[in-house]
């Protein structure tokens, strides 16, 4: 039987009908890489895909800065360990990532859906190809639902100032040596998760919004 | 006699088409007709024949047997010879008729059509083609006289209890002004009716009550073993041209079936219920009665017991089990439901359990720190404590606004105190917000003055929103601040008055401020819960109060996990012993298991009379709908036969492929009991398993609350 492809860690032949896996980014799937099944289980895909095996994220806090973290990194792995959520967050982090990476200042904001977070968005502000600041959510009392005590003080804690009075945004200014993307990415989802309390079912709904004119 | 019967039989019969066809002479020509006339006359001559050819060949046989042979069904089409499909098919008709005898939801039995009917009164007869059906309720012939030149369909419909008797040898019954005589026109019917016949007739008609109660009967345990035969013997029956004999059939096996009677009772202090042992009683309200309960197994666990109460005006009138009952019993337990809730919120208790017997109760976790009231008089409510109470109260209820949910009874009995924090329990009085409370209830002192309006006028209580619950916090607030003498007071007060109390009150500025604007009499002033909140996180650790509710969610989101996962704290196991007497204990109990677990996955184990054998039925939730899986081959000795999988196929089950082993049937789910036929048809009907076979049965499932 002709084989219709190599796995390319043990290089091995595949022949037409057997069992794959395929590892990479699921948007781009032309870009994915074709691993035997026994390298899926046993081999070493850093081959693939460097130290960070499939594009996930590691959970970490964002770094100490402007942005004032409320969870260390053990306590966020003791969070998200052996949850629904905490595969949510993970999951949420890598896609957040591609987008960074795949539009950089396109992906101008992103805008949260659902009922109980209609109207809501995060933006973005960059500088030099950086991410110098972030827009959230703040106070509203009529055209958006508003923030509760609880979330208000944790963003607040996290080092966000308001802008405005109702409706109000929450701003955070990044530092310099905070603006990696890997650790944008980090403060999202931290401010998400551990200021707003942010229902992990919902990340679903977040949309990207990539602006064509940029 | 039969000869010349059977011709003019056919002839009558094809008479009727001929009229038909007449009448419709534009599509149909003449010359048609005629033809058809002479073919019908041939394939009547052919019948009578060979009818006349088997009677002889079976004669032996027939007079050795008192059933009602000599109603033997006309012979089988030539093509359908030395083959066995109608005993077969007959076989999986008296299981289907058993299935549904069993279940008092199916009221209709079978039907045969076409069948002769032969009415005979002590004056007349008259007789033609017509249709039988037989159901719980009665017994219903329709058919038309074939003499008669209108051709009217006559319709006889008798409930049992018309039907005089029924004869053991024919397929006969004598009614006050006539009898009733069926002849089936196939083998199949034949031996369907000749079945249920012999059966019914020795055992129903003395009793016909006992048809609408199988429970009590074992008809349709008989009527499996009789299938059982047909199968086992298909070469002699169809070879005897469908002569059954029902006598000779070893029922020996067949119990009769132990009612499980449930005693609907209220409980008593000593009494076991759910592991737990009741150990006193804590209080009772209008609606309801609480135990304190200690667990059995470990006496270190203690829970609360909320027992259903029938109000005492209704106490002489509601008997146990009667529709009324029912009715109170699902109120009582809305209130578990609505608790669901909060299952992960730190200010709300939730209930643990729920459930009807021995009579409706909800499990709710116990507080051995004492109440609030206790705190208060041991005097350690502190101003430090009491803007903790504040808060958990005021969080509490925006979890609860949060969900649209008015709770209309906030109190101090209402609030649960543990170590560590307040919460708010008893949604028994909770409605939807917008929609008409079945109940409106409260207590004297603590309901917002718009409520007592609502009570005094009789009027629609669907206007009382989230302003309700402030007030009555915001009173509860008050009582806690209150010394003992004035504390009396308000149950007395009038709401206008209310206010006053507050200058007794042993609260600081900030602390009065916040209650004189909870307990405004204009519910527009009175501020949310979210609002207000933002007026006591001064006086708290918010931190330590973010952590509680971080912890709240965080644990029920592990459980999740764990449910998804397949821990232990998810498993449900259980096993309840056979032999059935019904495939209706399977559907209840998978009724039960889909409306109270709610289970992603789900597997029964069926162990038989026979240890060497077992098989299973599993079904996974996906979302939109339910795949059923019944074991094949490729998983222990099933062994079905090539006409078992095609029966398995007929009744809509996909065959086992690579990537699905099993047998698999899609379902919607809706209905749990729909689903529960799917699987007990088929093991009756594909899989030949009787009830009676089944020894024990382990049920097993995963991810509880998974829709």
């Amino acid at each position: 039987m002709a084989s219709a492809a190599k796995c390319v860690i043990c290089e091995r032949d595949i022949q037409v009908g057997e069992d794959v896996a395929l590892i990479g980014y699921t948007d781009y799937v032309e870009n994915m890489s074709i691993v035997c099944l026994d390298c899926n289980e046993n081999g070493d895909l850093s081959k693939i895909t460097g130290d960070n095996p499939v594009g996930m994220l590691q959970t970490k806090a964002p770094i100490i800065g402007n942005f004032k973290p409320q969870k260390t990194d053990s306590e966020i792995k003791e969070f998200r360990k052996g949850t629904f959520s905490g595969k949510m967050w993970s999951a949420f982090e890598s896609e957040v990532l591609v987008f960074f990476q795949q539009f950089g200042p396109k992906f101008a904001s992103m805008t949260l859906g659902s009922r109980t977070y209609k109207g809501y968005s995060i933006e973005f502000e960059w500088v030099g190809g950086e991410v110098a600041s972030l827009t959230f959510p703040g106070r509203h009392t009529k055209t958006k639902p508003t923030l509760n005590v609880y979330q208000m003080h944790r963003l607040e804690q996290m080092g966000f100032k308001e802008n405005g009075v109702d409706p109000a945004d929450l701003i955070i200014k990044l530092s310099p040596k905070e603006r990696s993307r890997e650790n944008v990415v980090r403060v999202i989802s931290h401010t998400l998760e551990f200021g707003y309390f942010y229902d992990p079912s919902r990340l679903s709904s977040i949309s990207p919004f990539i602006d064509t004119d940029e | 006699m039969r000869y010349a019967l059977y011709i003019v039989t056919a002839f009558l019969l094809i008479d009727g088409d001929i009229k038909g066809l007449s009448e419709n002479a534009d599509v149909r020509s003449q010359g048609y007709v005629e033809m058809m006339i002479s073919f019908a006359l041939f394939i009547a001559c052919v019948v009578a024949w060979v009818n006349n050819s088997e009677k002889k060949k079976s004669k032996a046989h027939q007079s050795a047997s008192k059933s009602p042979k000599s109603n033997l069904a006309p012979p089988i089409p030539s093509k359908q010879k030395n083959n066995f499909l109608p005993v077969e098919n007959a076989a999986f008709r008296l299981r289907e008729i058993a299935t549904k005898f069993d279940d008092s939801r199916f009221d209709n039995f079978f039907s045969i059509q076409p069948i002769g009917v032969t009415r005979s009164t002590n004056s007349r007869s008259t007789s033609g083609p017509g249709a039988l059906n037989i159901s719980r309720g009665s017994i219903m012939v329709e058919y038309i006289n074939s003499r008669s030149q209108n051709r009217e369909v006559k319709r006889v419909e008798k409930t049992w209890s018309n039907v005089l008797g029924a004869a053991p040898n024919r397929f006969e019954i004598y009614l006050k002004d006539a009898t009733l005589e069926f002849s089936p026109q196939t083998m199949e019917d034949h031996l369907v009716l000749t079945a249920f016949w012999q059966l019914f007739s020795n055992q129903f008609v003395p009793l016909p009550s006992e048809i609408g109660k199988p429970e009590k009967s074992t008809l349709g345990s008989k009527l499996r073993i009789v299938a059982q035969h047909l199968d086992e013997n298909k070469q002699t029956i169809t070879a005897t041209n469908g002569a059954l004999d029902v006598d000779k059939i070893d029922f020996s096996n067949v119990q009769k079936p132990k009612p499980k009677t449930v005693t609907l009772s209220p409980p008593k202090i000593g009494q076991k219920i759910q592991g737990y042992i009741l150990d006193r009683k804590l209080g009772e309200g209008a609606y309801g009665v609480v135990y304190e309960a200690t667990n059995i197994k470990d006496q270190g666990i203690k829970a609360a017991f909320k027992f259903m109460k029938i109000p005492e005006k209704l106490a002489t009138k509601v008997k146990p089990g009667s529709p009324t009952y029912h009715r109170l019993a699902e109120r009582h337990l809305a209130e578990a439901k609505t608790s669901l809730n909060f299952a992960n919120r730190a200010y709300v208790v939730s209930a643990r359990d729920y459930g009807m017997e021995p009579w409706p109760w909800i499990i709710y976790p116990l507080s051995t720190v004492g109440s609030v009231q206790s705190l208060i008089d041991s005097g350690k409510m502190s101003e430090a404590v009491w803007w903790d109470f504040a808060h958990d109260l005021i969080s509490g209820l925006m979890s609860i606004h949060d969900e649209g949910i008015v709770h209309l009874d906030i109190k101090p009995d209402n609030i649960m105190r543990f170590s560590d924090r307040f919460a708010i329990l008893d949604l028994g009085l909770a409605y939807t917000k917008d929609y008409q409370p079945d109940v409106v209830g409260g207590t004297p002192g603590f309901f917002a003055p718009e409520v007592k309006a609502t009570f005094e006028t009789k009027g629609n209580n669907s206007k009382l929103g989230f302003e309700a619950d402030i007030y009555s916090a915001g009173v509860t607030l008050l009582w806690a601040a209150l010394p003992a003498e004035f504390k009396v007071l308000l149950i007395h007060e009038d709401p206008q008055d209310t206010v006053s109390l507050l200058d007794f009150a042993n609260a600081s500025p900030d602390a009065k401020s916040l209650i004189s604007r909870m307990i405004d009499q204009n519910p527009k002033k009175r501020g949310s819960a979210n609002e207000l909140l933002f007026l006591v996180s001064d006086h708290v650790n918010l931190e330590e109060k973010i952590s509680q509710i971080e912890f709240a969610s965080r644990v029920y989101d592990q459980d999740a996990a764990e449910n998804l996962e397949g821990g232990e704290y998810a498993k449900l196991n259980e096993t309840f012993d056979g032999p059935l007497t019904s495939w209706g204990v399977i559907e209840r109990e998978l009724k039960v298991l889909l409306e109270k677990v709610r289970p992603a996955f789900f597997a029964f184990n069926l162990q038989f009379d026979d240890e060497s054998r077992d098989m299973y039925f599993q079904a996974i939730y996906v979302g939109d709908g339910w795949v059923l899986e019944c074991q094949s081959d490729q998983f222990g000795e099933v062994n079905l036969t090539p006409q078992q999988v095609k029966k398995l196929l007929q009744l809509g089950w996909s065959a086992p492929t690579d990537s699905s082993p099993n047998y698999e049937k899609m379902v919607d789910g809706s209905d749990p009991i729909a689903m529960g036929v799917e699987f007990t048809t088929a093991l009756e009907q594909s899989y030949g398993i009787r009830p009676a076979e089944i020894k024990s049965i382990s049920i097993s499932a995963q991810n509880k609350n998974a829709y």
